[in-house]
């Protein structure tokens, strides 16, 4: 019973800063000693909503950034989660803690060499410059993730299709990808989720001109509007609900838990 | 498997048992593990080069230069510096220890709730934290939720009565941020190691005389502590290197080291910019000196984790 | 198809030769030498980390060995990956491809083969039969018993017809009347099939049931390749001895058939040997009465110990030099401890070898028992032992 109790209040407590962003969503005027707002609106949902709004561009251009960079970040994480997760080899450890450098030490020094290659490359304020960025963070979870995935992976498999008659690149589509697959959505998810929300990076290499989703809310939140801040607040949690969605069920089990990381 | 044969060890020496370890498996590890390894390399370490390469004034965006320690004689000579690595510290490990204590806490209150906890835990996690900025000051300013509340109760009579939370000397909004942010992160990894303890350890240790908490003490939490470590790491690394929470939700002066960096960044004097890069290195460095530091005391023989005996 | 009576050494159906493999500086398998016939069962039998495993796999083509080669139909394997090599693996866990269903599982060889998808699913289909679960193709392996999912394993082996049927401890994680049900269903479809097949096995019980020939590895090295009846009765070693069961050790002179025991008695045997021994003999061979009788290989004993197990009684006897013997008799014969009983140990009871022979080289050995076994079949296994006593004295 006090566990229930305890449970209950964790998630109010952990839900109340969602609270005014959603009645400011929908407020119109909201003034101090006010519980709650007098008159409301739809009208901050329908300036987010034009076409000519920073808020759709940001939209598009973050899932565009987020979706390459997941993308890429498995194609490397994949190979490199299998030999973490499977097999033994010298200097394991070192290389496990290299991979993780970029989340545990500051980026703002590595950003800012970043930034004056990708100056003089041509890539500074653009698309691509910004997705290089973000491999930083996407591949030390990926790689995370998907070592422990592996870990629980029993090469078992591998050896029984061979032997039926499978070849490597039969037994990777036909049973070790779809084996993992449920693991493999996780770190996607989690990549995707870290590129998304990510903030600092897209600051410093999008040079202004690559305006995510998070660069919007920054601009936002620095201006008066609270009413649209809170709209974009919660534009921004879409792909976060969906995850919670998927986590219900693709978290559960506590392979890929282990290998987390922050968002 | 029983200890090598005698004669054959003797035979192959030395270079032979290390031709041995790097044989075919290991070989196909260091390929499998070479295009994430080099991608970072080059990102991250390629990086941290052309910073330190543009602090000590020998790459620069108008001239190349001469080499010069002039911006770090410059980022470690002002007093702000001290000031803000002392707030910025403050905060990582106030911070840090507190979400520890606190989730090692809730782990065992919700161990045994269930999935439900986890998914509980859950619920903070993929928020951006610009999203929880938000919240929080819409919650926890003046004229946020709470002193609304708390007016319309008539426990303050105006907003000047509410204490200040945000942008506050103190940094109690930034730490209330990361707090909950972090908290539920460190609760979640620690009730999966928490599951991957087998129950009859506790068991043992009861029949042979330990109270609960003798049993926590002595079983649960060693048995918890590489999850802990690494925990623990990777959200004190995050909070000492954020920009945006303290930079929204902070006091105005002193302000954090990433402030700082960034504020020197942004400078109209384009001069600054090698301060803020040799400020981002001086950070780095104590971030991963910090880090080692950590690794070593937890761990008495820091080498093992390196070596990767246990999952993070 | 070559005509094997046309070679002058014809070579046999599956042959190890010299395998080696090493891991991190550990032998694993060592000098290994094997000769296996067309039809045959044949059991690797050891202790766990006996690299009876590791020959499987060097087998199947999943590890490549550091030194020597693998002839099947006197093709050498050492360039051909494992889904060509035409053998069929059942592991221990039985590996059902979960996201498969119970058919697909089955047709999954086939269709690697390119069988047509009609074929696949009659083939399938009359395999399941074959081990008794019509109408599960449909099922999910998780809605499978233990016992099922491991006739699944078994039927998606055979349905490709492999040349060679390896399984690794397919038994191990199922309980004890499940597996001899298992058992027999085995070797009723190796009947069936005619396939060769090769069982990798902890148990000795299970490998004396399964297997035509068994072999004995410890340490990474062959010890002893023999019929089960052979390795019970003419043990190489007390090693082998004592994995087998045996109890009764010690030490002798032996002079052709007599021996010479060091606290003055003296015992027959119908094994012959030349100097120090070891001198075995089993527990269930050792006939205790409680009334001297005339005859020869008699000891006077006391019995020290008188343990009742159900189905025999163990009794632990002492003769007048303080040599200790195990002997089991049948639990009507009763014997109150400190009781004087006379203990007879049949001449053709009474096995001998060779005294501190133990772990020698093992390649030599190894050989040894490759070559003389091909040569001798399954036979007479009462002139191998002279064979192993030149082996070892070589090395």
């Amino acid at each position: 019973m006090t566990r229930k109790l305890a449970l209950l209040l964790i998630v109010t407590v952990l839900f109340l800063p969602f609270l005014p962003l959603l009645i400011w969503s929908f407020a119109k005027g909201w003034y101090f000693p006010q519980l709650l707002p007098q008159d409301w609106t739809l009208q901050n949902w329908v300036s987010i909503l034009a076409i000519s709004s920073k808020v759709g561009q940001g939209f598009f251009q973050s899932l565009l950034i987020a979706s390459i960079s997941t993308g890429l970040a498995l194609l490397v994480g994949l190979p490199a989660g299998r030999a973490l997760g499977l097999m033994t080899f010298p200097g394991k450890g070192a290389i496990k803690l290299f991979l993780l450098l970029p989340i545990i030490v500051s980026p703002l020094a590595t950003l800012m060499g970043i930034q004056f290659m990708l100056i003089r490359l041509g890539l500074s304020g653009t698309i691509l410059g910004v997705v290089l960025v973000h491999l930083l963070p996407t591949i030390p979870y990926m790689t995370l993730v998907l070592s422990s995935v592996y870990a629980n992976f029993d090469t078992g498999y591998e050896a029984q299709a061979r032997s039926l008659g499978a070849s490597p690149i039969q037994v990777l589509w036909q049973i070790t990808l779809p084996l993992v697959a449920p693991g493999v959505v996780v770190g996607a998810l989690f990549a995707f989720l870290i590129s998304w929300n990510e903030f600092l990076l897209t600051f410093f290499v999008g040079s202004g001109r690559v305006f995510t989703l998070p660069m919007v809310l920054f601009t936002s939140l620095q201006g008066g509007n609270t009413g649209l801040t809170a709209a974009i607040s919660i534009t921004s949690i879409l792909p976060a609900l969906i995850f919670l969605l998927f986590s219900s069920r693709a978290l559960r089990s506590d392979a890929a838990i282990g290998g987390l990381g922050d968002v | 498997m029983t200890s090598a044969h005698p004669k054959l060890v003797r035979q192959r020496g030395r270079f032979g048992r290390w031709r041995q370890q790097l044989s075919e498996i290991s070989w196909q590890a260091y390929l499998l593990l070479l295009p994430a390894v080099s991608l970072i390399a080059v990102l991250f370490g390629g990086g941290l080069i052309l910073a330190f390469l543009q602090s000590v004034g020998l790459l620069g965006l108008t001239s190349e230069g001469s080499l010069s320690l002039e911006a770090y004689r410059q980022a470690l000579g002002s007093g702000e510096f001290w000031q803000s690595l002392g707030l910025s510290l403050y905060i990582a490990l106030t911070t840090t220890v507190l979400s520890t204590v606190l989730s090692v806490g809730l782990a065992m209150l919700l161990q045994g709730t269930g999935r439900w906890a986890s998914f509980a835990c859950q619920l903070t996690l993929p928020i951006p934290h610009l999203v929880g900025i938000a919240g929080i000051l819409l919650l926890l300013s003046p004229s946020g939720l709470l002193s609304r509340l708390l007016f319309s109760l008539g426990w303050i009579s105006s907003d000047q009565d509410f204490p200040l939370l945000v942008n506050d000397g103190a940094n109690f909004g930034v730490m209330i941020h990361f707090l909950w942010k972090e908290i539920p992160f460190m609760t979640l990894i620690l009730l999966a190691v928490l599951r991957g303890i087998r129950p009859e350890y506790g068991i043992q240790a009861r029949a042979l005389g330990a109270n609960p908490w003798q049993c926590f003490w002595h079983v649960t939490l060693p048995l918890m502590r590489p999850g802990i470590i690494s925990a623990s790491l990777i959200v004190f690394g995050f909070i000492f290197g954020s920009f945006e929470v303290p930079f929204l939700l902070g006091s105005t002066y002193p302000k954090t080291l990433p402030v700082l960096v960034y504020q020197a960044f942004t400078d109209v004097d384009l001069n600054q910019r090698a301060v803020a890069i040799a400020l981002g290195l001086i950070l780095s460095a104590i971030s991963m000196s910090l880090i080692a530091c950590y690794l070593w005391l937890s761990s008495g023989k820091p080498y093992r984790w390196l070596v990767g005996r246990r999952q993070p | 198809m070559f005509k094997t009576d046309s070679l002058p050494t014809p070579m046999p159906y599956l042959s190890l030769q010299n395998l080696t493999k090493t891991f991190h500086g550990t032998p694993a398998v060592r000098e290994l030498w094997l000769d296996v016939n067309p039809g045959e069962r044949i059991s690797l039998l050891g202790p766990s980390g006996c690299g009876k495993s590791t020959t499987l796999q060097l087998m199947a083509g999943i590890l490549q060995p550091d030194q020597g080669d693998i002839f099947l139909e006197a093709r050498s394997l050492r360039r051909v990956p494992p889904e060509k090599r035409g053998m069929a693996l059942v592991l221990q866990k039985g590996m059902l491809f979960p996201h498969l269903s119970v058919g697909e599982n089955v047709a999954f060889g086939l269709k690697m083969r390119g069988v047509s998808r009609v074929e696949q699913a009659e083939r399938a289909i009359a395999m399941l039969d074959q081990v008794q679960l019509s109408g599960f193709e449909n099922r999910s392996p998780s809605e499978l018993s233990g016992g099922q999912a491991q006739r699944v394993a078994v039927a998606r082996s055979l349905v490709i017809q492999p040349k060679l049927l390896l399984l690794d401890e397919p038994l191990s994680a199922l309980d004890a009347s499940l597996r001899s049900d298992m058992q027999e269903l085995i070797l009723r479809l190796q009947d069936e099939t005619g396939v060769t097949l090769i069982i990798v096995t902890h148990d000795q019980s299970e490998a004396i049931v399964m297997s035509h020939r068994v072999a004995l590895m410890f340490d990474g090295c062959l010890r002893q390749v023999d019929t089960p009846e052979a390795l019970y009765q003419h043990p190489v070693d007390e090693t082998v001895a004592r994995f087998f069961g045996g109890v009764n050790f010690f030490p002798a002179e032996a002079q052709q058939r007599q021996l010479q025991l060091s606290g003055g008695d003296r015992l027959s045997t119908e094994h012959p040997q030349q100097g120090p021994v070891q001198v075995t003999i089993r527990p269930e061979q050792i006939h205790v009465m409680p009334d001297p009788i005339c005859g020869i290989n008699l000891l006077p004993v006391t019995v020290t110990q008188n343990r009742f197990i159900g189905t025999q009684r163990h009794l632990t006897l002492k003769t007048v030099a303080n040599l200790e013997l195990q002997a089991w008799v049948p639990p009507s014969q009763n014997f109150a401890v400190g009781q004087a009983a006379i203990a007879h140990l049949p001449p053709d009871a009474l096995w001998t070898f060779p005294a501190q022979a133990e772990g020698g080289d093992c390649s030599e050995q190894g050989r040894q028992l490759a070559s003389t076994r091909s040569r001798l079949g399954n036979g007479n296994s009462n002139h191998q032992a002279p064979d192993q006593v030149e082996a070892q004295s070589l090395s």
